[in-house]
């Protein structure tokens, strides 16, 4: 018989059993869904990707560049071909062509630039988040790719692709691209210039994205699109990448800290003062010479310091129960962006990389967009019980 | 293989893999205010006279990545004389350190056609919060006679 402790143990064994089969739900995930995704982080690639490379040595070489030089890149004809090709795979990684073999190819290619300029002798931790996700999403699709014999849509495919991204080349070099960033610069600040200009340039990609994805379904050129399960799988990969980078700086803290990181982390409010000072010596700009008031509050107050550094390492321990979530992961995204932007304000350091992979692959824009689409009834996507599922789903 | 195991599995693995190459592009353990401690300290380039130079204007590079630089210069050095901590460094390597320093500096500013002065300092500020205030105290890390 039973005692009462007992019957305590065994209800604490079955919720944690439950618990961990109730992690990680899988997240059914449209087809429209996946290719706006795609879209959305394919242009984010483009967009982040750095516009020229000066680095002509790699004196403390990193990760690739223990076994290749890639100085190369700093002549400006090699890295325009570089980056040419850059967005051959962006495009066919954009409209799911042949993701098993598009993605591992867009991923070295991604890893190249950041490997040079990581390898100067002082890395820098801006872009990781946007290659670890790329390298698990490769994984991904290579583990859930099925076989299939090329034929004559392959080469049609191809076509399309290097033409949408010679299109999409010649119009960012384009006069009119040319005079609408004039007209910006000389009407709007700099960072609204900037924010029209990657809108317009995200209108451009998306509406060649558009043009591909039609020429992909129509005729003798005619290429299956990733299947769900590819497309549920692309999305838990990039959450769980995201998630492990966050994860991995978590534990760096506790271990580089002899576990006295939260009794400690008041002190992070000085490493706040140190990057400000360093703005400042950075450029001697008089504006960057005083401590920001948010850090002088957190030096005066230990215990609200210590809150809200702490809260910040919780949250990204605490990420990785979003994993295949809908509307966890949009609130832990929201929170995730917050903190990025609160420590922006304080620290004059941005994290526009990490935003973006939250924004899309947390907070979920692609699956946003496609909800607002149904309830407004611009789409008619044929997976409307897919998105009823999602909606229901914790 | 189970979802749940497929995903903690990948967790856990690139956690472990990345605490353990460090800072091996795209993986990295981010070591960023990993150890909060209440005296810290910036690096800066300056004169001979310690005259603030804008050393971001001038090389491309900012004072925090110069203080990376810095670091990574002289932890090379400190890992081949079996030291305990860069402080210790003996005042020939020190200088040896500076000098591969600011031969990198020199280098970055002339790719970016600009000029920099023919001695140069690196300056060293070290920062602690006591009774209310941030105290600063700059000190010469590194000069050029």
């Amino acid at each position: 018989m039973l005692t009462a402790q007992h019957e305590k143990h065994l209800r604490f064994g079955m919720w944690k059993i439950d618990f961990i089969k109730k992690l990680f739900p899988w997240p059914v995930v449209s087809s429209l869904e996946a290719w706006l995704l795609r879209v959305l982080f394919a242009y984010a690639l483009i967009h982040f990707l750095p516009p020229v490379m000066v680095q002509t040595t790699q004196p403390s070489p990193v990760g690739l560049a223990h076994w290749f030089d890639f100085t190369w890149m700093a002549s400006p004809d090699s890295y325009a071909t570089f980056k040419q090709l850059f967005m051959v795979f962006a495009f066919a990684y954009a409209c799911g062509y042949c993701l098993p073999v598009t993605l591992p190819v867009l991923t070295v290619l991604h890893a190249m630039p950041y490997t040079l300029m990581n390898s100067q002798g002082h890395p820098h931790h801006g872009y990781q988040i946007l290659t670890l996700s790329l390298l698990a999403m490769a994984i991904a699709a290579i583990a859930t790719s099925t076989r299939r014999k090329p034929s004559a849509a392959d080469a049609l495919a191809i076509v399309g692709v290097f033409a949408a991204a010679r299109m999409f080349t010649w119009w960012l070099q384009s006069s009119m691209m040319s005079s609408l960033a004039a007209w910006m610069a000389a009407h709007l600040d700099g960072t609204n210039a900037m924010r029209v200009m990657t809108l317009a340039g995200l209108v451009s990609f998306t509406l060649l994205a558009i043009m591909l994805k039609q020429f992909m379904s129509r005729g003798r050129s005619l290429i299956a699109e990733p299947d769900e399960k590819t497309n549920g799988w692309q999305l838990l990969a990039g959450q769980t990448a995201i998630a492990a980078a966050y994860l991995t700086s978590v534990v760096s803290k506790l271990w580089n800290s002899d576990g006295k990181w939260f009794a400690n982390s008041h002190n992070v409010a000085i490493d706040f003062v140190k990057t400000t000072r360093q703005s400042y010596y950075s450029k001697l700009d008089p504006a960057l010479q005083f401590d920001p008031p948010g850090v002088r509050m957190l030096l005066e107050n230990e215990w609200l310091a210590r809150a809200f550094f702490s809260s910040g390492v919780v949250l990204e321990t605490v990420l990785l129960i979003a994993i295949g979530t809908r509307k966890l992961a949009f609130v832990f995204g929201v929170m995730l962006l917050a903190m990025h932007r609160t420590i922006m304000e304080l620290m004059t350091l941005t994290f526009h990389t990490n935003e973006s992979a939250v924004a899309l692959f947390y907070i979920n824009v692609p699956f946003l967009i496609v909800v607002a689409g149904q309830k407004l009834g611009l789409t008619t996507s044929n997976k409307l019980e897919s998105h009823a599922a999602n909606l229901n789903q914790a | 293989m189970n979802r749940t195991l497929i995903i903690l599995g990948s967790l856990v693995a690139t956690c472990a893999f990345s605490l353990v190459v460090r800072e091996n592009y795209p993986f990295s353990h981010y070591p960023m205010y990993s150890d909060p401690n209440p005296n810290r300290y910036y690096f800066w380039l300056a004169t001979p006279d310690q005259k603030p130079l804008p050393v971001q204007t001038l090389t491309g590079k900012t004072a925090a990545q110069l203080g990376k630089i810095l670091r990574s210069v002289t932890d090379k050095r400190v890992k081949a004389l079996n030291v305990r901590h860069r402080d210790q460094l003996p005042e020939a390597e020190r200088a040896a350190a500076a000098a591969e320093i600011l031969a990198f500096l020199r280098q970055e500013a002339t790719t970016l056609k600009q000029t920099l002065p023919p001695k140069l300092a690196i300056m060293r500020t070290d920062i602690a919060y006591v009774d209310g205030s941030t105290r600063e105290t700059p000190s010469i890390w590194y000069v050029e006679n």
